[in-house]
């Protein structure tokens, strides 16, 4: 039971040229955004895998857009491509004119995923938003999400605005894997419970190649401030497509201490990154990284549950 | 893009329409007794770029889309020593200048730093050089001191044969035109591109002719890295990522690329947290670390609100981290003291001038 459930399948749609396959190549492999101006477009149906958090593992169906795919995924290959989806993204192209014409494409991918997935999750992403002048942003948003419920009903369905030269892409893609992941819920519970007991201001744990969001617990809440692990997300991949470049290496740990504040990232399990900060001036950095040691044996546990069996 | 706007500015790019500068264009020019450097050079070389780049901390993508400046513009960089960074733009006829005003803008600590985009036609590479001589004549001239900096720009990624190469022929295309036109200065020559960090390895080399302690900084990075088994240390601007000194081996561009990366990451997660390590008191008792999977360490240790030193060594040295702490105590404890040193100095300085001055006007009395 636990091979074939372990592989969710997503699916990813869209009109040719959207940005799947950059978006996919920015989060998995080590793209920077304005690389992905040499990729090529997607033909037919490429298949990635990416495991993310311990057994779990990610099968990505970035689908090629063009007219002759699209209509071939409706006809022929229709079952083959929507049956036992997790999850279908849809991308909409914010600077392609005809929304109307991709409403249709939508409607028919909403048709088949109700009749082979009736379980499946639906991430609608409003992308190449940087392309949108920014006083527009927020009424484009709204209008075309009253558009997309309007045809989506009482189905699951959330809606991003994305671009992938500013974090609201790791906003999204975090959203996108943690609805995906079966023991989040635990892994909150759990870093509640270090952040009590180590007494730490703040903590977050993101998945290792992707730098994506997993969960994270503030100690109290900080007034103003929501949760910044978008931008945390993009400022770690940078930093570490940086070091790829250079030295294709990787950070094994970041310290940063300034006066009664310590922040600590660090490698965590096999597949997860931890960032850890205090502001109590009693603590040191060498405490705090034995306590991130200490809670790691246990995340360990949860990230691979056969291993308490 | 960036291409399509070059052509259309080309045919005018020498045969400007010669401005001289305005009273206002001179006054953001000249400053008192800080050190200037100077960004003269063609239109469309890529001046206001470098600045953007290095100043202030845009991507150099974002670069692409600037329009040609059309007015003076000034930057200071607030650090150990205080440093003004002038765009002068093309257009403007620095050769025609009275003597007067020759003198304001070229007197004192100040650098030429000649931008010349290496990839133009042949016709503005020429008239490039000339107008570099022109400049420096008139610069010489009033102030025989002054240090004749040549970017060659906009190489980014062409190999290091090609880069040589065109290095050589503007050199030899510069000897001829100061044998002809009898002139005698010192250029130093730097192949740049602000697309990697040549731009601030070619900058920082320029800014430290300019600060008279450099030479004491890099004896003590120099000590410290031999007797902490260290790879290499730098004394970095925090704002500007320009390095004020580093130890006396050879620079490896990839350590000290890593080194600007790892400054951009403290400055953007600590903003994170609404807090700052740089431009306040509560800064200078900041510090850092980065381990990488290959054996680098990184650690940085702030010495003021303005600068920090990154010391770069191998992991094999992490159980003798106490000791390298110690040593980064001791040299902050000493650079310090040099920079009081050099406040105190200044102080004595002001005070006589302001003693002198007393002086004089009792005299007229």
């Amino acid at each position: 039971m636990i091979a074939t459930s372990d592989k969710k399948k997503i699916l990813l749609l869209g009109k040719s040229g959207s940005g799947k396959t950059s978006m996919r190549s920015i989060i998995f492999s080590h793209y920077s955004p304005t690389e992905t101006r040499r990729l090529g477009p997607t033909m037919d149906v490429e298949h990635s895998t990416v495991r993310v958090f311990g057994s779990l593992q990610l099968t990505l169906w970035d689908c090629g857009g063009q007219e002759a795919f699209m209509d071939s995924y409706f006809t022929t290959q229709r079952e083959f491509i929507f049956k036992n989806v997790e999850m279908l993204i849809y991308v909409f192209d914010m600077e392609f004119r005809d929304f109307d014409g991709e409403l249709l494409y939508f409607e028919n991918c909403l048709q088949s995923i109700q009749l082979f997935s009736k379980e499946a999750k639906i991430v609608c992403l409003l992308h190449k938003m940087d392309l949108v002048a920014a006083d527009l942003q927020e009424t484009v948003v709204r209008e075309k999400s009253e558009e997309l419920t309007k045809r989506t009903g009482n189905m699951d369905v959330r809606i991003f605005s994305t671009s992938i030269f500013e974090p609201s892409l790791y906003r999204a893609w975090s959203h996108i894997m943690n609805s995906i992941m079966p023991n989040i819920e635990a892994i909150r519970r759990h870093l509640e419970t270090f952040c009590k007991v180590a007494d730490v201001t703040e903590v977050v744990l993101f998945e290792r190649t992707s730098f994506l969001a997993i969960a994270g617990y503030q100690l109290r809440e900080i007034p103003g401030k929501g949760d910044t692990f978008d931008v945390l997300s993009s400022i770690l991949k940078s930093f570490n497509l940086a070091l790829n470049n250079k030295r294709s290496a990787s950070f094994k740990i970041v310290r940063i201490r300034l006066d009664g504040f310590i922040l600590i990232i660090t490698n965590f399990t096999k597949n997860t990154v931890l960032m850890a900060t205090t502001d109590n001036p009693n603590m040191t950095p060498a405490t705090l990284t034995s306590n991130i040691r200490i809670a790691c044996e246990h995340f360990k546990k949860l990230e691979e549950p056969e291993a308490m069996h | 893009m960036q291409y399509s706007g070059e052509q259309v500015m080309a045919p005018s790019g020498y045969m400007y329409s010669a401005n001289l500068p305005t009273p206002e264009d001179i006054e953001c020019m000249i400053s008192n007794n800080v050190p200037r450097l100077l960004f003269i050079g063609l239109k469309r070389s890529g001046k206001t770029s470098i600045l953007n780049t290095v100043c202030h901390q845009k991507s150099p993508q974002g670069t692409f889309h600037l329009d040609g400046s059309t007015r003076v513009e000034r930057f200071e960089l607030l650090s150990i020593c205080n440093i003004t960074f002038v765009d002068i733009p093309g257009s403007l006829d620095l050769e025609r200048l009275s003597d007067e005003d020759a003198e304001l803008i070229f007197g004192g600590t100040v650098a030429i730093v000649f931008v010349i985009d290496a990839m133009t036609s042949d016709r503005l590479k020429s008239n490039s050089v000339m107008k570099l001589c022109s400049i420096a004549k008139k610069a010489s001239a009033v102030n025989p001191n002054i240090n004749c900096e040549v970017l060659i720009h906009k190489l980014d990624s062409q190999t290091i044969q090609f880069k040589t190469q065109i290095q050589r022929m503007f050199e030899r295309h510069v000897q001829d035109e100061s044998y002809e036109t009898k002139l005698d200065v010192i250029f130093t020559y730097h192949v740049t591109s602000i697309f990697n960090c040549s731009i601030h390895v070619a900058l920082s080399k320029i800014l430290q002719k300019l600060v008279p302690q450099s030479s004491t900084f890099e004896a003590l990075l120099s000590n410290f890295v031999e007797r902490s088994d260290s790879i290499q240390a730098y004394l970095v601007d925090l704002s500007s990522r320009l390095f004020f000194a580093k130890d006396s081996g050879a620079l490896d561009p990839d350590v000290y690329e890593l080194v600007i990366h790892y400054v951009d990451l403290m400055e953007d997660i600590v903003k994170q947290q609404d807090l700052s390590f740089r431009g306040e008191e509560s800064a200078t008792s900041g510090g850092g670390l980065v381990e990488l999977d290959d054996g680098l360490v990184m650690v940085y240790s702030a010495i003021n609100p303005f600068v920090g030193v990154v010391n770069v060594f191998r992991s094999s040295m992490l159980d003798r981290l106490s000791i390298i702490e110690y040593n980064i105590k001791a040299l902050r404890a000493t650079l310090q003291e040099t920079l009081d040193y050099q406040e105190q100095q200044q102080e004595q300085l002001r005070q006589r001038f302001q003693q002198r001055r007393q002086l004089a006007l009792r005299s007229l009395e």
